[in-house]
């Protein structure tokens, strides 16, 4: 009765046979102390890396950033598939820290938005919410359990879950939120892409001040990235920043929305900031 | 059915408490099994207990019985010495038939040197004394009575009833007697003795040694107590109780009054004795209270080992292998649906069964709680666009009304101020009927449900407002799905005011065109009227050279004087007939031109005949009579439409390919010095040049141009005569040229009027951007929307 059976970390080295891993997809870095998943999910193959025309909005981070994650979590759910522990720990920290700095660069326009009265109360509270619950989810059912060595399948059937999720998100959120349904004008929506290129916030991981900005959004996820995530050097120092001037919260649940904790933990404290339309 | 209250919080906190379980920890349920293993350990110890109970129980009992047994046996050895004793003595001579003195002699030292006898003496057959080593005894007591009848007729030794003398301390004594024979075998006297009972004196000094709490009483067989050992004060003369037979163990609770529970036992000896010995039953309870405090101590040290090995079992198999299931249940209690217990997991395996379970509860709930927000958020932007559009269909204008099953399913506010209700919910659920009449197309049109690719339709009919007014009104129908239904959308403007200005305005052209006949006959009759007047009066004349019947003169002079009347009467005509000069006012011609295009924009839009309207960036004002330039362009735009009619267009008419009828409006200023500055409005249109002869003879009354389209009446050739007259009568102009080549060819009327001076226009400079004039004085002009970025003023052009 008490058989102790359930512990489905990766299988030990020992266990696992060359002749199990897949021809073409046994690297020749991959981590020799992981193993091949014995089946793939189906799903990842139909996986597509390029974002299709109707899930373009008419933000220009949003669709980049939309295209990084479609590249990066088909790439990782490759790389899961083919057993690279290394490779698919570098997508899985990248795609972690892309979603954080997306979800506070979304959050930085609807607070604009807001600030201008383009967007709805209720809609931007949904929108953050929905960033929050994602993270958590990634967290919960990829990052955590791959740093913790699940299987790889576990991790891999989690990526692609996750790769729909983000485009049900950009299909019924962000196409609502600065896409073609949200009745936005591209004057407003390009006021919104010009605010955060003067925002001084980092965009991508190759942006000084990500390693900062995750410490105070996630640090629980931040502590668990491999030291090569952030690919600057100043990963951890935030430079000037001059965000919009918009001060309520932007979700009343919860701990608040991604912005929210930004500006309570971070900005409260920093005088590093400036809001839009003051002296830097 | 009356309604229940729903629960207050508070009482479903105490209907939990009400309800909750006993044991409701985990903890405390896993410690009790443990403890209810311990159960059957308990029942065995108790048991144990019992038992060792019951055997010391019976041990004190047999130790009892042999403690009875053996002081019956001493008493049986002393009778039996007794008996020796007493024999010796009676085969002396001296005793049995020697005298009292040679008796006495013999007895006493018998009596003395022990401590058998208390006193022996000899007895005739009859009990008389005949030698006592105590002299002072006379008598027999009566207790030896018995014991001489037994032993003269038992010739052997008999005992009597034991007593206790009354001395204190002193031993029970046993009344013995013993036949003295004579050689012939005859009995010839009885020795009778008092025989202490010796062993039960021992006792006293402990030989034998009686247990603890041991008391032997001896009674008589009928129970009756003789002594007790040790002496009990308390000892009443009977025992509570006879002994059963059988030796059975017996518990008494006490001896005597005031005694403790003994383990009792008894025996009966020889002579009639009974010897019943009480152990106390506490003296057993001891040893065994020992053994239940050593069993006590010993299960509750198993029960406490127990109790830390249930809580350590409880802790290390049970809690601390759920508490992750547990955190993550209290995480998703706060709504925290992202919390996951694995993997990897950990624990029994019916514990990992459960965390994945839950985990695969979780993730659905997450991925579900996340389609939720995404539902709500599409909701929220689609209620928030239905909410924009619904205040443009609420703030419209227009009345708008939607038509479903014979009745409106939908009014915004105007369709309810048009219709005369009180509110939009009144009007919505009336039926159809009481707004439109009975034996209107319309009615039969709206009450069937329109088919998905049915055109729109435009119709100008009479509605009836709620309070039963009728109106002139245009609805525009068109198909729509309603709530997955079938329905109308109507547009409905009421055009009473237009139809009342239309019908006044056909009025006053019947009557210009009546005034404009009444010139032309009066200026085709008075000639002839001349002539018959000068004829007759030249006839009158020449009387004089051939003199007239009578009757004749007075026929020629009637003639004339007729004649005259009638010319009179056609001057008179002539007169009134002329055109109506109207209250001069400086208005603005764009407007007005628009105005006059809109009277007949639906007839025009019917024939598929395209209207082009252009202004520049002016605003037209003029001076003169807004009715009448009105009057112009529409009977302008009348004469074109009727024109363009004739050729009865068609879309699908292959002869009109690349073809299609237009009307052009168009306005401007024309700039200059101050009094030159003119307004100038032309309509045109593509139906074919006019030939040289019309258009010199455009403008003469009686003179048609054209002939009447399709459906049209035929022209009476005024209409343009009338419109020159009042052009010119405003001080402006009216002329007529060809343009365009070809198929686009036609003939384009320019009505010149004089634009108004400066000091005339309330407000604003004439001819200035449109900006610098008053709201109202824009109405023809450019709109705002018809500006450039830039700021100028951009011409209006405006196909429809």
């Amino acid at each position: 009765m008490t058989a102790m059976l359930a512990n489905r970390a990766r299988p030990a080295p020992a266990q696992i046979s060359a002749s199990r891993l897949p021809a073409n997809a046994a690297p020749a870095n991959a981590a020799p102390a992981n193993a091949a998943p014995e089946s793939v999910p189906p799903e990842s193959a139909a996986l597509v890396s390029q974002l299709p025309d109707h899930l373009r909005t008419q933000h220009w981070y949003c669709d980049l950033h939309h295209a990084m994650f479609l590249i990066l979590l088909s790439k990782g759910a490759d790389a899961l598939a083919a057993g690279n522990h290394r490779l698919s720990e570098y997508f899985i920290d990248t795609v972690t820290v892309y979603w954080l700095v997306h979800s506070l660069m979304e959050e930085e326009s609807m607070a604009g938005a807001r600030a201008d009265g383009t967007l709805s109360a209720e809609l931007v509270e949904r929108h953050t919410k929905a960033h929050v619950m994602i993270t958590k989810w990634w967290h919960s059912n990829v990052l955590a359990p791959f740093k913790d060595g699940a299987e790889y399948a576990f991790v891999q059937a989690n990526v692609v879950k996750f790769y729909h999720m983000v485009i049900k998100h950009i299909a019924e959120i962000d196409q609502f939120t600065f896409g073609v349904e949200s009745g936005l004008s591209e004057r407003e929506v390009s006021r919104m892409v010009k605010r955060l290129a003067e925002s001084g916030l980092p965009l991508s991981p190759y942006m000084p001040g990500c390693g900062a900005l995750l410490d105070v959004l996630a640090p629980y996820m931040s502590q668990r990235l491999s030291a090569q995530a952030l690919h600057s050097g100043e990963g951890h120092v935030l430079g000037q920043l001059k965000l919009s001037d918009y001060s309520d919260r932007l979700w009343t649940g919860g701990k608040g929305a991604f912005r929210d904790v930004f500006v309570e933990r971070y900005l409260a404290a920093s005088d590093r900031i400036a809001r839009t339309g003051k002296a830097a | 059915m009356p309604l229940q209250e729903p629960a207050s919080p508070s009482s479903a906190a105490s209907a939990r408490a009400d309800t909750r379980p006993p044991l409701p920890s985990l903890r405390g349920r896993l410690i009790l099994l443990v403890l209810l293993a311990l159960l059957p350990l308990l029942v065995l110890t108790l048991y144990q207990l019992w038992d060792a109970h019951r055997l010391r129980t019976s041990a004190a009992h047999h130790q009892a019985a042999a403690l009875a047994d053996s002081l019956e046996q001493h008493h049986a050895a002393q009778l039996g010495a007794t008996e020796r004793i007493l024999a010796s003595v009676a085969a002396t001579p001296h005793v049995a038939h020697g005298t009292a003195a040679q008796c006495r002699a013999i007895l006493s030292p018998v009596v003395r040197a022990g401590d058998t006898f208390v006193n022996i003496v000899r007895t005739s057959l009859d009990g008389t004394i005949e030698c006592s080593v105590e002299p002072s005894i006379q008598t027999i007591p009566a207790a030896a009575g018995p014991a001489l009848e037994r032993a003269i007729s038992s010739r052997r030794l008999a005992t009597g009833e034991t007593h206790t003398p009354r001395l204190h301390g002193a031993p029970p004594v046993m009344p013995v007697a013993f036949p003295l024979l004579t050689p012939e075998g005859a009995i010839s006297g009885v020795l009778l003795g008092g025989m202490r009972l010796a062993w039960f004196d021992a006792l006293r000094s402990g030989q034998p040694a009686l247990p603890p709490s041991t008391v032997v009483v001896l009674t008589t067989l009928g129970g009756d107590v003789i002594a007790a050992m040790p002496p009990q004060p308390d000892l009443g003369p009977t025992l509570p109780r006879q002994p059963a037979p059988g030796g059975q163990p017996e518990i008494w609770p006490g001896l005597f009054a005031g005694d403790m529970p003994r383990v009792v036992a008894s025996t009966v000896t020889q002579g009639g004795l009974r010897i019943t010995v009480g152990i106390a039953r506490e003296a057993t309870d001891a040893a065994a209270q020992e053994d239940l405090l050593m069993a006590a101590g010993v299960f509750v040290a198993a029960l406490l080992l127990a109790l830390i090995a249930g809580h350590g079992i409880a802790r290390v198999l049970v809690l601390d292998p759920l508490g992750p299931l547990r955190g993550a249940t209290a995480r998703m209690a706060r709504g925290d649906f992202a919390g996951r217990i694995g993997p990897p997991y950990r624990g029994p395996a019916e514990l990992v069964d459960l965390a994945q379970a839950f985990d695969t509860m979780a993730d659905r709930i997450a991925e579900r709680d996340l389609e939720l927000i995404n539902s709500e958020t599409k909701l929220l932007v689609k209620r928030q666009s239905e909410e924009r559009y619904r205040t443009l269909v609420e703030r419209a204008p227009e009345a708008i009304v939607v038509v479903a099953a014979e009745h409106v399913v939908f009014a915004n506010k105007q369709a309810a101020e048009v219709f005369g209700a009180p509110g939009v919910r009144d009007l919505i659920g009336t039926p159809l009927d009481l707004l439109v009449g009975p034996a209107d197309p319309l009615l039969a049109l709206l009450e069937a449900p329109p088919w998905d690719s049915e055109p729109p339709r435009l119709i100008e009919t009479r509605l009836h407002r709620l309070r039963g007014a009728a109106f002139w009104a245009e609805a525009a129908l068109a198909p729509v799905d309603y709530a997955g239904r079938p329905a109308w959308h109507v547009v409905v403007r009421d055009v009473s005011d237009r139809k009342e200005v239309e019908r006044q305005l056909a009025q006053a052209s019947k009557l210009a065109t009546l005034g404009e006949v009444a010139a032309g006959l009066a200026h085709e009759l008075s000639q002839p009227m001349n002539v018959i007047r000068v004829a007759a009066e030249a006839a009158l004349l020449d009387e004089r050279a051939a003199p007239l019947a009578p009757s004749t003169r007075e026929h020629l002079v009637l003639i004339g004087d007729q004649a005259a009347q009638v010319g009179e009467i056609i001057d008179h005509v002539r007169v009134f007939s002329r055109p109506e000069p109207g209250e001069r006012s400086v208005f603005d011609a764009f407007g007005t031109a628009r105005r006059a295009l809109s009277f007949l924009d639906q007839q025009i839009r019917d024939d598929s005949i395209e209207i082009d309207v252009w202004f520049d960036g002016s605003h037209g004002s003029v001076d003169g009579v807004a009715v009448h330039v009105e009057q112009i362009i529409l009977n302008l735009i009348a004469n074109a439409r009727d024109s363009l009619r004739r050729f009865g267009y068609s879309p699908s008419d292959p002869r009109h390919a690349g073809w299609r009828p237009r009307i052009t409006l168009t306005g401007r200023q024309v700039e200059g010095a101050q009094q030159d500055r003119r307004v100038q409005l032309t309509v045109g249109d593509n139906g074919g040049p006019l030939d040289g002869g019309d258009l010199d003879h455009a403008f003469d009354p009686f003179f048609p141009t054209r002939e009447g389209g399709k459906g049209a009446s035929h022209g009476r050739g005024l209409g343009l005569s009338i419109c020159y007259a009042l052009a010119t009568a405003m001080g402006g102009t009216l002329s007529v040229h060809n343009e365009g080549d070809g198929s686009e060819a036609g003939a384009v009327f320019t009505l010149s009027l004089p634009a108004a001076l400066p000091a005339d226009v309330p407000g604003g400079v004439p001819g200035g951007v449109p900006g610098d004039l008053p709201g109202d004085l824009q109405v023809g002009g450019a709109s705002p929307q018809d500006t450039l970025l830039d700021g100028a003023p951009a011409p209006a052009h405006t196909p429809t």
